[in-house]
C-alpha cells in the first residue's frame, strides 16, 4: 500500500446526521422552487409558439383577400417584408386581384373601374425588371379589360361579335348610343341602368 | 438520472447519501475546515437543483460534475484566503484521542501543498478516486494526471521531512 494511503484515511469526512438533514431541507427548498418555476415557463413557450402559428395563419388566410375584404388590410401590411425576399410581390398580388375580379364580375361600369384601379396600380409597379410571365398576363387583362368597357356598338362598329351576359336577364334593350349608364352591385348581382334620350333601361345580371 | 432531472426529491436524497461524505473528504482535504468543506458540498447540491433539468449524462458524469463543482468551490475560497490571510484554521475531523489513524503532521504537510498538488493527493488517498475518475474532476487526461500526483507525492515526501520534528 502506498505510504500516504493509510495516512490520509484519517481525513475522510463523515456527513452527520444532522448536517444531513439540514443540507436536504436546503436543497428540498430549492427544488420546489424549480419545479413550481417550471410550469410558467412552459405555459409562456406555449403562448409565444400559439401566437406566432396563429400569424402565420392569418397571413396565410389573408392571401387570397380581395380589395373590401377584412384581411386585405393585413395582405397589403406584409407585403412590404415580403417584398425583400420578392420584388414582385405587390405586382403579383395586384394582377390576381384584377384577373379574380374580371372572372367573377359581369361586365358593367363598377366592375371595369375596380379592376382598371387594380391594372393601374400594377402598372405602377412594374419595372423592367419585373417577371416577363406577370408582364406578359397584365398586358393581356389590359386587352381584355379594355374590350369589355367598350359598349356593344362600338364593339360592332369595330367588328367584333356582340357580347353575350352571364346569368339571367330581366329586360335587355339595345341602342346605338347611350347617354349615361350607372351599374350598382349588391350581394352578387349586378343592375346596369343605361338612359338613352328620354328611355331608361333597367339589365339584370349575375 | 431522470429523477434527478426532474427534480425529484428521493432522488436527490439518494445522491446526497451516496456521494456527500466522499464530497466533503475532498473539500476538507482542500481547505482543511469543516465548515467550509460542508458549506462547499452544499452549493454544489443547490447548484444541481438549479440546473437539474438541463443535465446530460449518467450518473458517472453527475458525480464527475458535482467533484467539479466542489473544485471550483474550494479553489475559489483558496484564492480567497491568499487575498484576505487570516489563522488557517486546522479543523480536525474528530477529537485526535478518540483517532487513532490521525496524523498532524502530515495533515500539516497537506496544507503547505500547492492547491493543484493537494486536490490531487485528497482526491486520491482521502476520497480513492481512479485516474479516470481524477482525469474527469481535474480536466487532465488520464496520463497528465498520473504524472502529476507522482511529483505531487514527491514535494508530500519533501515537506513531511521539514514538519516532522
Amino acid at each position: 500500500m502506498n505510504e500516504f494511503e493509510d495516512r490520509l484515511c484519517s481525513l475522510r469526512l463523515e456527513i452527520d446526521d444532522a448536517t444531513r438533514d439540514r443540507q436536504l431541507t436546503a436543497i428540498r427548498r430549492e427544488l420546489a422552487t424549480h419545479r413550481r418555476r417550471l410550469p410558467r415557463r412552459r405555459l409562456v413557450i406555449a403562448l409565444v409558439t400559439a401566437l406566432m402559428v396563429l400569424q402565420v395563419g392569418v397571413v396565410w388566410a389573408a392571401e387570397s383577400a380581395l380589395p373590401g375584404d377584412p384581411l386585405y388590410g393585413i395582405k397589403t401590411a406584409y407585403e412590404a417584408p415580403r417584398s425583400l425576399f420578392d420584388p414582385d410581390i405587390r405586382l403579383r398580388h395586384r394582377l390576381e386581384e384584377a384577373e379574380r375580379l374580371a372572372e367573377s364580375a359581369p361586365t358593367g361600369q363598377v366592375r371595369t373601374r375596380s379592376v382598371q384601379e387594380l391594372l393601374d396600380a400594377a402598372s405602377d409597379l412594374t419595372t423592367p425588371e419585373s417577371d416577363a410571365d406577370l408582364r406578359r398576363r397584365l398586358e393581356r387583362l389590359r386587352r381584355e379589360t379594355a374590350t369589355s368597357t367598350t359598349t356593344p356598338a362600338e364593339r360592332e362598329d369595330a367588328g367584333e361579335p356582340p357580347e353575350t351576359t352571364d346569368g339571367p336577364t330581366r329586360d335587355t334593350t339595345r341602342s346605338s348610343t347611350v347617354d349615361s349608364t350607372t351599374t350598382t352591385t349588391e350581394a352578387g348581382r349586378s343592375t346596369t341602368t343605361s338612359t338613352v334620350g328620354t328611355r331608361t333601361t333597367t339589365t339584370e345580371g349575375r | 438520472m431522470d429523477g434527478v432531472r426532474e427534480r425529484s426529491d428521493e432522488a436527490f436524497a439518494a445522491v446526497h447519501r451516496v456521494v456527500a461524505s466522499d464530497l466533503a473528504s475532498f473539500a476538507n482535504g482542500m481547505l482543511r475546515d469543516r465548515h467550509a468543506a460542508e458549506d462547499a458540498v452544499q452549493q454544489a447540491f443547490l447548484e444541481l437543483a438549479r440546473s437539474a433539468g438541463r443535465f446530460r449524462g449518467d450518473g458517472r458524469a453527475l458525480i464527475a460534475w458535482l467533484y467539479r463543482t466542489v473544485r471550483c468551490r474550494c479553489l475559489d475560497e483558496v484564492r480567497r484566503r491568499r487575498r484576505h490571510p487570516e489563522v488557517p484554521v486546522t479543523v480536525l475531523p474528530e477529537p485526535v484521542d478518540d483517532h487513532p489513524g490521525f496524523d498532524p503532521d502530515l495533515a500539516e504537510a497537506l496544507g503547505r501543498l500547492s492547491p493543484k498538488d493537494r486536490e490531487l493527493i485528497v482526491l486520491r488517498y482521502v476520497v480513492g478516486l481512479d485516474g479516470e475518475e481524477m482525469a474527469q474532476v481535474t480536466g487532465r487526461t488520464r496520463g497528465a494526471v498520473y504524472a502529476a500526483l507522482d511529483r505531487a507525492e514527491d514535494r508530500l515526501r519533501k515537506l513531511m521531512t521539514e514538519v516532522t520534528p
